[in-house]
């Protein structure tokens, strides 16, 4: 199970990323779909690319679709589980 | 794509393209850019068109010269509060007439540099009837302040 | 050693090329983006961009990486936090007599024609040297040697926005002593097909090409008049063409990369690909040409962008006949 640490530490990591600045990282939830209509970050394609970038950087992981990013990137839970088996930093 | 359909002949603007050549292999050449070539006129012309119809916009108080050097930049408004530092809300209320008057000098400065325009392109556009003037701004070291130098060039 | 300027048809690749060449790895663009898997296709709405717009490459970066990956090749690479620093740190390694590669926006490139320098933050250029206040640049869209100001190269590697460069640079620090050309280019292959054919995902890949033809016709709808859906329209000719972006000139890429694979490898099937996705490219140029036709004629009623839209639902089936069958072929070559 992800640190609750860690989970903090990615959703700040997105707002940073993506220059958000109106939601607090409290309001995101751990397990609410980040992409598509009607969730709190409303994040799109473009976004997903940013994460992507930014994961990689900070954690050292590939995330390539090989390994299927749509669903490491469902939610703030599935991210932090993704980096916790994979980090190499 | 063959080589001679590939030639180009325009030295302004130059690019890459691999091609197959006269000898039947692949390979990279050096070619005018077919665009710009065929089509530059028609962008200046929708280019300048946009400047007009957004100028009026400011003229008439309807929206701030941020807007305008947003659309004309091809940003929006998410993109050009990223590249500005600042909130997207806050960027939001600097695009409306309203609120330009609440920019302070430093972001002022911020949205110049991402425009590359100078602080006096903010707040002034210069219109002339003369033909064959010279229009340069200088940079001096105190950054909101240029000097302008309007001559008569001969061309 | 004085650094060989020389124009490509791609930013990244030509940039990572250069490098590796200046270094002593004789290696060309086109087996440099062929092994890194450079060819791919993707249609993108967001908020970011005021238009949708599509991509004919992969992930800025994947390049370098695809290519250190595959080859053994090391870069060093660097970012920073610290403008300052991100600029001393340039410098030494310029007063060193070593070239390095900056990611920028693309908007500052002063060298540039004015009409094509819009904010893009993934451009990449070769710093070569620094004479006083002034960059000597190499970039692969200058046809010559290009002088860039200090300003100006600090505000395109320190941009803002998405991308963003961050002052990221790297080089090359290690060329290994023999290369597996034979696996790195089965292993780009088998990775661009899968990327075109094999993901999940609506708007990438062939999935991506029918999307783009599928939501063309859509466009009048998201457009301000008719004069900014004719400078949309036209911008499909340059993103296929021009600037390095291009999904027909990366397509004649490609088959130069298949076609020198075959060589290397000596390997007849690749000599056939080669020769089809270049026909498969010529037929994104007819796409390209008449984009650019129909936008000067603002000729863009329903019916023409209809032809449009079915144009590139047929580059759709050719590129997943081809990338299915390049799949296949990576697979036997194990």
């Amino acid at each position: 199970m992800a640190t609750e640490g860690l989970k903090k530490e990615i959703k700040i990591l997105i707002m940073e990323a993506l220059n958000i600045d109106d939601v607090s990282p409290e309001e995101v939830g751990d397990d609410e779909s980040l992409f598509g209509e009607g969730n709190t970050l409303g994040l799109d394609s473009i976004d997903a690319l940013e994460i992507v970038m930014a994961l990689q950087e900070k954690y050292g992981v590939r995330i390539d679709d090989k390994n299927q990013s749509r669903f490491i990137l469902k939610s703030i839970s599935t991210i932090a589980e993704f980096i916790e088996k994979n980090r190499t930093n | 794509m063959k080589e001679k359909d590939a030639s180009v002949d325009y030295k302004e603007h130059q690019l890459i393209l691999y091609v197959e050549k006269k000898d039947g292999t692949y390979g990279p050449v050096k070619t005018g850019s077919y665009i710009t070539k065929n089509f530059i006129d028609d962008f200046w012309y929708k280019r300048k068109k946009l400047e007009h119809e957004y100028l009026e916009k400011v003229r008439k108080g309807e929206i701030s010269p941020i807007a305008y050097y947003m659309v004309l930049g091809e940003l929006t408004p998410s993109e050009l509060a990223a590249r500005v530092r600042l909130g997207a809300r806050k960027v939001k209320k600097h695009l409306t007439a309203r609120y330009f008057g609440t920019i302070t000098l430093d972001q002022l400065k911020r949205y110049c540099d991402v425009f590359n325009v100078s602080p006096v392109d903010m707040l002034q556009v210069i219109v002339t009837d003369k033909k064959n003037l010279k229009i340069i701004e200088e940079k001096t070291d105190n950054p909101f302040f240029t000097i302008l130098k309007i001559s008569t060039g001969k061309k | 050693m004085t650094f060989q300027h020389k124009m490509a048809a791609h930013c990244e690749s030509g940039t990572v090329a250069a490098l590796l060449n200046h270094a002593g790895l004789s290696i060309s663009e086109p087996l440099v983006f062929g092994i890194s898997a450079g060819i791919f296709f993707g249609y993108f709405e967001s908020k970011k961009f005021p238009f949708p717009t599509f991509v004919v490459r992969n992930r800025p970066g994947q390049i370098r990486t695809g290519v250190a990956r595959r080859t053994g090749v090391r870069f060093k690479e660097r970012r920073f936090r610290n403008p300052e620093k991100g600029e001393r740190v340039l410098d030494d390694l310029l007063s060193g007599g070593k070239p390095v590669a900056c990611q920028t926006d693309f908007f500052y490139m002063k060298y540039l024609p004015d009409h094509v320098r819009v904010h893009i933050n993934v451009h990449f250029i070769t710093v070569v040297e620094k004479r006083g206040d002034v960059y000597v640049v190499s970039d692969c869209y200058s046809p010559n040697l290009a002088e860039l100001d200090r300003e100006s190269l600090m505000k395109a590697r320190f941009a803002g926005g998405s991308f963003s460069p961050r002052g990221f640079i790297f080089h090359p620090v290690s060329i290994p002593r023999r290369i597996d050309y034979r696996t790195a280019i089965w292993k780009g292959i088998a990775s661009a097909a899968f990327n075109m054919v094999r993901l999940p995902i609506p708007f990438i890949g062939v999935k991506g090409i029918r999307l783009f033809a599928k939501k063309v016709v859509d466009w009048p709808s998201l457009a301000r008049d008719i004069d900014h859906l004719s400078h949309e329209i036209m911008k499909i000719n340059i993103f296929l063409e021009d600037q390095g972006t291009g999904g027909a000139g990366f397509r004649f890429m490609y088959a130069t990369f298949l076609r020198e694979a075959s060589e290397l490898l000596n390997d007849p099937d690749l000599l056939e690909m080669s020769k089809r996705i270049m026909e498969i490219g010529d037929r994104w140029r007819e796409i390209s040409l008449f984009a650019a036709r129909i936008g000067k004629r603002r000729d863009l009623g329903p019916d023409r962008l209809g032809e449009l839209s079915a144009m590139i639902y047929e580059r759709a089936d050719a590129e997943e006949r081809f990338f299915n069958d390049l799949l296949k072929l990576s697979k036997s070559k194990k």
